[in-house]
């Protein structure tokens, strides 16, 4: 994550996004889209930590981009808004598209940006998360081919104490970030 | 947090020529002109299933509350009470469209909360069809009403905004 969190604003409302950049770009690094298409490319060419959309977009509505996000490999954390309680958005988001807040209109500005603040937050924790799941394996890998060395000729290879000692390293490093999700433990 | 000044948020709904008009009124009745649409804006409704005309009205309506709120926060104001006030009932479409919209916003929005007024022959003929408008409030709405009207006249008064259809 870069040092603002990029947030993807999705509106086909040119005015709405203006004024949703206006408000949060001193604090996120802001892309905008006007559509559900142009905010895929727009996500294939960046890293994307927050994913903001309306619900009711002519072509793509909201929901079925969030839906398409997800069948992505980098999932960035999703908010829906919109003007009006249709539920089946809401069901559809919630079910299909791993949705971490559902906004609606009007919002406080105040509220918008702590809210998007702790998506951030959440993104973080994500993003240690998956690490912590990928040195685990990569740990618990070369804990069983260290077994296997000593078990068979009795020698260790130094590479691979090496490598192991460097990922138990990186996995203490881990279990001990800020961002570590605690509750999880 | 930045402490904002609470103010009613007035949309002002002109059922013949399908437009809006968004309006801060404090607590003093000093009247703020804040965003208009061009005639034909909320139109895309009419011919449209009774379900579809309901989705649009609320969808379109609420970015007009959106923008409205967006313009009192960049003046250090917020809504504590958003008035919405049609001229009549929605046109071309069966009566109880307006109710439904109206219900809409007072049951999806508690805060801030909404009052929808209807107008009735003359715009002194105010009907409440769905909210809660407390006496101060009240008060305050009928005090600023003149200017209302009057600002309503001064089109380059309003920040005109040209959306989507």
């Amino acid at each position: 994550m870069s040092a603002k969190p990029a947030v993807l604003l999705v509106d086909d409302e040119p005015d709405m996004l203006s004024s949703l950049v206006g408000l949060l770009r001193r604090e996120f690094e802001v892309h905008t889209a006007e559509s559900g298409e142009q905010a895929l490319e727009i996500i294939a060419a960046n890293e994307i930590d927050i994913l903001m959309t309306d619900q009711r977009m002519p072509g793509m509505t909201g929901s079925s981009l969030l839906q398409k996000v997800c069948e992505q490999d980098r999932v960035p954390v999703l908010i829906l808004f919109t003007g009006y309680a249709d539920i089946k958005s809401v069901v559809d988001a919630v079910n299909t598209g791993q949705l971490f807040r559902y906004v609606t209109k009007p919002w406080d500005p105040d509220d918008l940006t702590e809210l998007l603040h702790a998506a951030a937050t959440e993104r973080r924790q994500r993003v240690v998360a998956d690490r912590l799941d990928a040195e685990a394996s990569q740990c618990a890998a070369l804990g069983r081919d260290l077994v296997d060395q000593l078990r068979g000729a009795g020698d260790v290879a130094p590479i691979t104490l090496e490598r192991f000692v460097g990922s138990c390293d990186r996995l203490a490093e881990l279990c001990t970030s800020p961002d570590r999700d605690k509750t999880g433990e | 947090m930045a402490t904002r000044e609470p103010v009613m948020l007035i949309v002002l709904i002109e059922t013949g020529e399908f437009r809006w008009y968004a309006a801060g009124v404090d607590r003093n009745s000093e009247v703020t002109p804040l965003v208009r649409s061009p005639s034909n804006d909320l139109s895309p409704y009419v011919a449209q299933p009774y379900d579809e005309q309901v989705s649009f009205l609320r969808h379109r309506l609420s970015g007009v509350l959106q923008r409205g709120c967006d313009r009192l926060f960049g003046r250090g104001q917020k809504p504590a009470l958003i008035v919405l006030v049609a001229d009549g009932l929605f046109l071309e479409a069966v009566p109880e469209l307006t109710q439904r919209v109206a219900d809409h916003f007072v049951q999806w929005m508690t805060n801030p909360p909404v009052v929808f007024l209807v107008l009735g022959q003359s715009r002194a003929d105010k009907r409440v069809i769905a909210g809660d408008w407390p006496a101060a409030e009240r008060a305050a709405f009928e005090k600023a009403w003149p200017a209302l009207a009057a600002a309503q006249s001064q089109e380059d008064l309003w920040e005109l905004i040209e959306t989507r259809r």
